[in-house]
């Protein structure tokens, strides 16, 4: 496909989970040849929850999701899979894989020993510990890597019972956040091997570096303040927080003082807006919790799209909180069109996340659906990078 | 600051007019890449970064702000007033000289101010602009606003996070704005990569929103297949267990731990010293463990509040068993492998000294690929671009000044004095 940027760039994507797959589609859906070469027994991914079962067949939506756009192809075990494995090799830009820095290693992917045999590759591992350093080896899921980041300890911030534990956001998201670095660091590699003529290298991303990397003010509240962070802390700002409305949850902040203005005004300038434990954004946050239940009984009259409409006209950050029913049917993200349709004979046609962003000259490739384990086994090299 | 050659973005210019987090922290990945970053800054209204707490010492000042010098490393700082023709003449000129232009406000300010897409591409055009507004540039709620914080519900990520029985609930970080500026950072890379093949620039239009819709494809795709809104589920996994953050030995002291196979379940039983769990059939699978889901988790925890988290992480690390401690800030600031990896920063700075950072989270073998520097102060590097960058003459820097290109007239001169 002319015209988008990693047309001819070849990617071999021999992750597990979700951080190599989700780095590889960043780059696939922009033009990339991507080959997702996958042990016997399969990604892991496959294995994933929420499964859809159609026809007595079952997949990993997650898996449907993540690998649009690419081919799969099974590594075989003897040696005729390994030259299969070597003439991937030779052929690609990238190589991106992720999981445990020892499974990486069982699995044959040596990064030095790679770059010995294919000095021009870009090897991208994306491990929770990241690939040296004393416990580069220790084992990690989704969960280990929000911790040793330091975001499980902050989570959910602002916790009324210390009797509950630090809380686990949702899903895989320091794997998705190992992803989206993987891809930056992919092409920026792309960019410094042209600089130095072709030569690869060993690109090292450490999922708890860049969970790290990621904690707002929280980190400097240590070196700046020596205030130690923990999940019963208070909030930056206030007022800042979910209340419920009429007929649902819905959420507000207001982050700077003309926003908290032209809420006292929505509200009918309430007395209690004069208090002084109000009286600005960081006392807010330090009553929060006595100001956001105030809030609440001057919107509960309200439906939260109404408060959502009527906030928002006055400039005012909130939104309901959404239930997965309710981004599938926004008004908004269907008049961007950024939920597409993808056909596939098994599982049917279904909606699916599109693009995380529109590019004007080079648009997000259209989605092919998702490869069964080893579709592309039998398919020539030059099938298999094959510019379609 | 000088950038080496095996920078991959030496010699990339960033015309930044982002503040907050969600575009500064795109920015700062670019910087770290070798990009040389201008951050465009306004007087008369600050970054809100640089008035929040934590400052340095508790003393309060827009130099002396954690969060700012956090995602500002290595980037330069100019001031001008964006309400004034002559500050919007300095930026045109900024922008001339410059490979990307970047803005996180809400849609359609940077149009107001004459620097929209179709403006910028006059003045150079090849530029790759990027805009990371909350809701995007078209849709019928372009104009609404959305902080980071507010993300984490519109993505739908609150009502899948959460106690079990209780509510929605935050997740301790304005998610959406670093997601938001990781996509960006990537976006960025991309039309680069393809301007420097076809000479095209282009324009970017991310959708904050949009852009951390896929995180949560589980809870979305669970919807679309099965018409299923999942519960809320704490700490557990959907698929394995036992998986949880239990109480330990000493003051609001827990430990993560997390089984995500047989041999992970096996190694975790014998280490608790509970054979009688290894030989149980029920549990020999994942699907089994997971229908005793409760009493594996009481098992876990019956055992770890005899101990500490310390010596819980040692021994499952030790038995192959992934376990962390959920780490305060101090703790991630203290932690042996970050250290050991040089994941943090320490440069001088002339209003708080050294202070630890963190940099960038990827080590490259051959590239120079690193945090640049320390954050810039306010405007510290208005005279500098003006004179060596831009080429503007002393007089004509003098006139500009006055009439409030910078800030209120006469405040270049007035901060050059105070030097």
């Amino acid at each position: 496909m002319a015209g988008l940027p990693f047309n001819g760039v070849r990617v071999l994507d021999a992750g597990e989970l979700v951080a190599a797959a989700y780095a590889t589609r960043l780059l696939a859906h922009l033009g990339a040849s991507v080959v997702k070469l996958e042990d016997p027994g399969g990604d892991p991914l496959r294995e994933r929850p929420p499964f859809v079962e159609r026809g007595g067949y079952r997949a990993s939506a997650l898996q449907l999701f993540l690998d649009q756009c690419k081919r799969s192809v099974v590594r075989e075990a003897d040696p005729g899979g390994e030259s299969t494995l070597g003439s991937l090799l030779r052929d690609a830009d990238v190589l991106v894989i992720s999981g445990d820095r020892r499974r990486i290693l069982q699995r044959g992917f040596d990064p030095d020993q790679l770059l010995a045999s294919y000095p021009s590759l870009i090897v991208v591992t994306i491990t929770p510990f990241g690939w040296t350093g004393p416990r580069a080896d220790w084992s990690a899921t989704e969960l280990i890597m929000s911790a040793a980041g330091g975001w499980l300890g902050i989570s959910p911030g602002a916790l009324d019972d210390p009797n509950l534990p630090p809380l686990k956001a949702f899903g895989q998201q320091c794997e998705f956040q190992g992803g989206v670095h993987g891809a930056i660091a992919a092409v920026a590699a792309l960019f410094a091997r042209e600089q130095r003529g072709g030569e690869g290298e060993h690109v090292d991303v450490s999922v708890q570096a860049c969970i790290a990397s990621n904690l707002e003010m929280n980190f400097m509240h240590w070196t700046y303040a020596g205030r130690e962070t923990s999940r019963l802390g208070t909030r930056a700002i206030g007022p800042w927080g979910i209340i419920e409305l009429a007929d649902g949850p819905f959420f507000l902040t207001c982050i700077e003082e003309d926003q908290w203005q032209r809420l006292v005004q929505f509200l009918g300038n309430p007395d209690w807006a004069e208090w002084e434990m109000f009286g600005d954004r960081l006392l807010r946050a330090q009553h929060n919790d006595a100001l956001m239940p105030l809030i609440e009984a001057g919107l509960n009259h309200l439906t939260c799209q109404d408060a959502f409409e009527q906030l928002q006209n006055h400039r005012i950050a909130c939104t309901p909180v959404n239930t997965m029913e309710m981004l599938l049917t926004s008004d908004h993200l269907q008049e961007r069109e950024f939920f597409v349709t993808v056909e596939d004979e098994i599982f049917g046609a279904a909606t699916f996340p599109g693009a995380p962003f529109k590019m004007s000259n080079t648009p997000w490739k259209q989605s092919t659906r998702a490869p069964r384990l080893g579709e592309h086994s039998s398919w020539s090299s030059f099938e298999l990078w094959g510019m379609d | 600051m000088p950038v080496s050659e095996k920078a991959p973005l030496a010699g990339v210019r960033v015309a930044d007019f982002t503040w907050v987090w969600a575009g500064p922290s795109a920015t700062l990945q670019l910087a770290h890449l070798g990009a040389e970053v201008i951050k465009i800054e306004s007087v008369d209204r600050v970054d809100t970064t640089r008035r929040l707490p934590p400052y340095a010492d508790n003393i309060v000042g827009p130099n002396r702000a954690g969060y700012f010098n956090q995602y500002s490393q290595g980037k330069k700082s100019v001031v001008l007033n964006l309400k004034n023709e002559k500050g919007l003449e300095v930026a045109r000129d900024i922008v001339r000289i410059a490979d990307v232009v970047a803005d996180n406000f809400a849609a359609e300010v940077m149009d107001r101010l004459g620097l929209g897409y179709e403006d910028l591409k006059k003045i150079r055009p090849d530029i790759i602009a990027i805009s990371m507004a909350g809701y995007g540039q078209t849709g019928p709620r372009r104009n609404y606003i959305a902080y980071g914080p507010v993300q984490v519900p519109m993505i739908g990520l609150a009502a899948l996070s959460g106690y079990p029985g209780r509510g929605p609930s935050e997740v301790g970080l304005s998610y959406g704005d670093p997601n938001a500026g990781m996509h960006a950072a990537f976006a960025v890379l991309a039309a680069l990569w393809h301007r420097r093949r076809t000479g095209e620039g282009q324009f970017i239009d991310l959708s904050q929103w949009e852009a951390a819709i896929g995180l949560v494809a589980e809870g979305l795709l669970d919807w679309v297949f099965n018409k299923n809104q999942p519960d809320r589920m704490g700490n557990r996994d959907l698929a394995e267990a036992p998986q949880g953050v239990f109480r330990c030995l000493g003051d609001d002291r827990w430990v993560a731990i997390a089984c995500w196979s047989d041999a992970h379940w096996e190694a975790l039983a014998r280490a608790m010293g509970r054979e009688d769990l290894v030989g149980r059939a029920d549990l020999r699978t994942r699907e089994g463990r997971k229908a005793h889901e409760l009493e594996l988790e009481q098992a876990v925890a019956d055992w770890t509040a005899a101990r500490t988290p310390e010596d819980v992480v040692t021994t499952l690390q030790a038995a192959g068993v992934p376990a962390y401690i959920p780490l305060s800030n101090r703790g991630v600031a203290e932690d042996p492998q970050l250290n050991a990896r040089g994941a943090f920063t320490e440069f001088d700075h002339p209003e708080v000294g050294r202070r630890r950072h963190v940099g960038a989270p990827w080590v490259f073998s051959k590239s120079d690929v690193r945090a640049r520097g320390r954050a810039p102060l306010l405007g510290e590097h208005t005279a500098e671009l003006l004179t060596s960058v831009l080429g503007y003459d002393a007089s004509r820097i003098r006139e500009l000044d006055e009439a409030g290109a910078f800030g209120p007239p006469g405040w270049l001169s007035r901060q050059r004095e105070g030097d």
